[in-house]
C-alpha cells in the first residue's frame, strides 16, 4: 500500500507537471491543484496532533529527556475517577495495540471535556509505568492525528518537507540531463534554456533541502553540520552544480557555453545516482537507511508498520504537491528565458539591418 | 585508431620534454610537499590515515595540475587547427588519456616512494598499498582530460578544473581513500577497486562519447 500510494505521488507529479507542455503556460485547473495540493501538505503536514502511547511516554521517560511532555490519545473512564486531595485519578486506556489502561492524575487546575470520547493529554510518567500526570490538553475528538515517534516529536514533521524537496532536486537535475543530451543533438537554443532553468530550480530545491535539513539536524543531533554521508552527498550536489554556473559564466560565445554546459551537465549528473542513493546506503551514518540503520528508512522499508498510513498519505501528497510546485517554476523560469532568448534574436536581427 | 592515440601522445611527449617545464613544476611540487610534511611533522613514525591523506592530496594535486593546460596551451600555440586535420576527436582524447595517465602514475609513484623513504609507515598490505594507489592514479588521470577540455577556451581557467572536477572525483576519492586505508590498516580488498574502476569507467565512457561536441568547432 505504501510503496502505491508514494509511487502514486512520484509518478503523477511528474506526469501531471509534464501534461501541458512546459514551455505552455499553466492552466488554470493545473494551478488549483498545485496551490490545492501545497495547501493541504501544509495543513496536513503540521496541524494534526501528534497521539502517543503510555508506552511512548515511558519509553521518552526513560530514554529522551524525562522532562518531556508526551502526548497521549485515549479515553478516559470517568465513571472510576476518584479525587485525592486536589488531584483527580482517572483510569485511561489508549490506542495502542493491544491498548494499555494507566492512572492519569489530572491537576484541579486543568479541564478536560467530560463529553469527549478520545483526548490526547500531555502527559509525563509519575512513580511508576502505570501513573501518569496530566500537564495539559492537545485536542479532544481529533479528526487526525500523527503518531508520536519518542526521540523525533514534533521534528518528525520535516519528512513531508525535506525529503521531497531533496527528491525534486534529483527530478529537476535528470530533466537538465535530458534537455542537455536533446541540446548536443538538435542544436537548439531552447533546449539549452530548458537545461539551465532546471539546473537552476534543482538548486534553489537542494539549497531548501539543505537548509531544512541542518535545522533539523540543529536540533536533533546538535549541529547544523555533521558531514553525514548523506549531507557530503548534497553539499557536492551543490558543488557540481554551482561549478556548471561558474563554467557558463566563464564562456562568452552562446553557443559554445550552452554547449560545453550541455557537456559537464551529462558528465555531472552521473554522480547523482551515487551520491544520492549509493553512497549514504553504503556507508554508516545518522540518517535512516544508511548501513548503521538496521532498516532501510521509513520510506523505502518494507517492514509492516514503519511509516503511519497518514503519514504515506500525506508524505505521497508532499511529492506530487513539490513536483507540480518544481514544474510550476520551471515553467515560469523557461518562458521567461526563452522570451529573453527572442528578444536577444530581434535586436541582433535590427542590428544588420541598421548595418 | 591506435596509431592516431599513438601520435598523440608521442607528440604530447615530445612537446613535454622540449622544455620540461610541467614535468619539473610537477617533479618539484612532489618534492616540497614531502619535505614541508618531514619539516613540520620532524617525527619518523606517523599514522597510516594520515600518510593515506598526504598520498592523496598529493594525487589530487598531481593529476589536476599536470591536465590544468593541456588543450588551453593546444589553443594558445595554435596546434588544435593542426590536430583538428589530422586526427579525430577519439584520437585526441584517448592521446590526452594516455598521457595523463603514464605521467600522474610515474609521479604518484615517485611522491609515494618518497613518503615511504621518509616516514616509517607500518603497511599491512604493501601489494595492496601499490594496487590501490597505480589504479586511483590510473582512473584521476584519465577523468582529468574531459575537464581541461572543457575550460579550455573559457576565462579563469586556472582556477575553474579543481572547481569543475573535485565534485566528480570525491565518489572515486572517497572509495580510493577507503581502499587504501584498508590496505595500509588491515588487508585490501579488491571490491574496492572495482567499483572505484566502475563509478570512473562509467565518467570516463561518457566523456569519450561526448568529447566530440566540445573539441569540435
Amino acid at each position: 500500500m505504501k510503496a502505491i500510494l508514494i509511487g502514486l505521488g512520484v509518478v503523477g507529479g511528474i506526469i501531471v507537471g509534464l501534461v501541458p507542455a512546459v514551455h505552455r503556460p499553466r492552466p488554470r485547473w493545473w494551478m488549483a491543484l498545485c496551490v490545492g495540493g501545497m495547501g493541504l501538505t501544509i495543513a496536513l503536514g503540521l496541524l494534526p496532533p501528534l497521539s502517543g502511547t503510555f508506552r511512548d511516554a515511558v519509553i521518552t521517560w526513560r530514554q529522551v529527556n524525562p522532562e518531556l511532555y508526551v502526548p497521549v490519545a485515549g479515553t478516559l473512564d470517568w465513571d472510576a475517577a476518584v479525587a485525592i486531595g486536589d488531584t483527580l485519578v482517572v483510569p485511561m486506556t489508549d490506542r495502542a495495540i493491544p491498548p494499555t489502561t494507566a492512572q492519569v492524575l489530572i491537576p484541579s487546575a486543568l479541564s478536560v471535556p467530560k463529553d469527549a470520547s478520545v483526548v490526547i493529554l500531555a502527559v509525563q510518567r509519575w512513580k511508576n509505568d502505570q501513573q501518569f500526570v496530566m500537564r495539559g490538553i492537545v485536542a479532544a475528538d481529533p479528526i487526525l492525528a500523527l503518531p508520536f515517534i519518542p526521540g523525533l516529536e514534533e521534528r518528525a514533521r520535516n519528512l513531508f518537507f525535506h525529503v521531497p524537496l531533496s527528491w525534486v532536486a534529483v527530478i529537476a537535475y535528470a530533466y537538465a540531463l535530458w534537455y542537455a543530451v536533446l541540446f548536443l543533438r538538435r542544436r537548439r537554443f531552447i533546449d539549452d534554456v530548458h537545461s539551465v532553468s532546471a539546473v537552476s530550480i534543482g538548486t534553489l530545491f537542494a539549497l531548501l533541502a539543505t537548509v531544512t535539513g541542518s535545522i533539523w539536524a540543529k536540533f536533533n543531533w546538535g549541529s547544523f553540520w555533521n558531514w553525514d554521508p548523506r549531507e557530503t552527498s548534497i553539499f557536492l550536489l551543490l558543488l557540481i552544480y554551482a561549478a556548471y554556473f561558474a563554467l557558463r559564466q566563464s564562456i562568452e560565445e552562446p553557443q559554445r557555453r550552452a554547449q560545453i554546459a550541455a557537456v559537464y551537465a551529462i558528465v555531472a549528473f552521473v554522480t547523482v545516482p551515487f551520491l544520492v542513493f549509493i553512497m549514504p546506503r553504503l556507508m554508516e551514518g545518522l540518517h535512516p537507511g544508511s548501513a548503521s540503520d538496521q532498516t532501510a528508512g521509513p520510506i523505502l522499508s518494507t517492514q509492516p508498520g514503519v511509516l503511519h498510513p497518514l503519514k504515506q498519505i500525506v508524505f505521497a501528497l508532499s511529492m506530487f504537491s513539490f513536483s507540480l510546485l518544481f514544474f510550476w517554476l520551471l515553467s515560469l523560469r523557461v518562458r521567461s528565458g526563452i522570451l529573453a532568448l527572442r528578444h536577444k534574436i530581434q535586436q541582433v536581427q535590427e542590428m544588420s539591418e541598421i548595418r | 585508431m591506435v596509431s592516431a592515440i599513438g601520435a598523440v601522445v608521442l607528440k604530447e611527449i615530445v612537446v613535454e620534454f622540449r622544455n620540461r617545464s610541467l614535468l619539473y613544476t610537477l617533479l618539484l611540487f612532489t618534492v616540497v610537499v614531502v619535505l614541508i610534511l618531514a619539516f613540520a611533522l620532524m617525527e619518523k613514525t606517523i599514522a597510516p590515515e594520515l600518510f593515506v591523506a598526504f598520498c592523496w592530496i598529493v594525487l589530487f594535486f598531481l593529476a589536476i595540475q599536470s591536465g590544468a593546460r593541456s588543450f588551453a596551451a593546444e589553443y594558445e600555440r595554435e596546434t588544435v587547427v593542426l590536430l583538428h586535420t589530422l586526427v579525430s576527436g577519439y584520437a585526441v582524447f584517448w592521446g590526452k588519456v594516455v598521457y595523463q595517465v603514464g605521467m600522474v602514475t610515474f609521479l604518484m609513484s615517485i611522491a609515494a616512494a618518497l613518503l615511504l623513504l621518509v616516514f616509517d609507515v607500518p603497511i599491512a598490505s604493501m601489494t595492496g598499498f601499490w594496487l590501490t594507489l597505480g589504479v586511483s592514479s590510473v582512473l584521476m588521470g584519465a577523468m582529468v582530460p574531459i575537464f581541461s577540455a572543457l575550460i579550455a577556451r573559457s576565462q579563469m581557467k586556472g582556477a575553474l578544473l579543481p572547481v569543475l572536477a573535485f565534485p566528480v572525483f570525491v565518489p572515486l576519492m572517497r572509495l580510493g581513500i577507503e581502499g587504501m586505508l584498508d590496505a595500509v590498516l588491515k588487508q585490501w580488498h579488491v571490491q574496492t577497486l572495482i567499483l572505484m574502476g566502475a563509478y570512473a569507467g562509467i565518467v570516463i565512457t561518457l566523456a569519450a562519447m561526448l568529447f566530440d561536441y566540445v573539441w569540435r568547432e
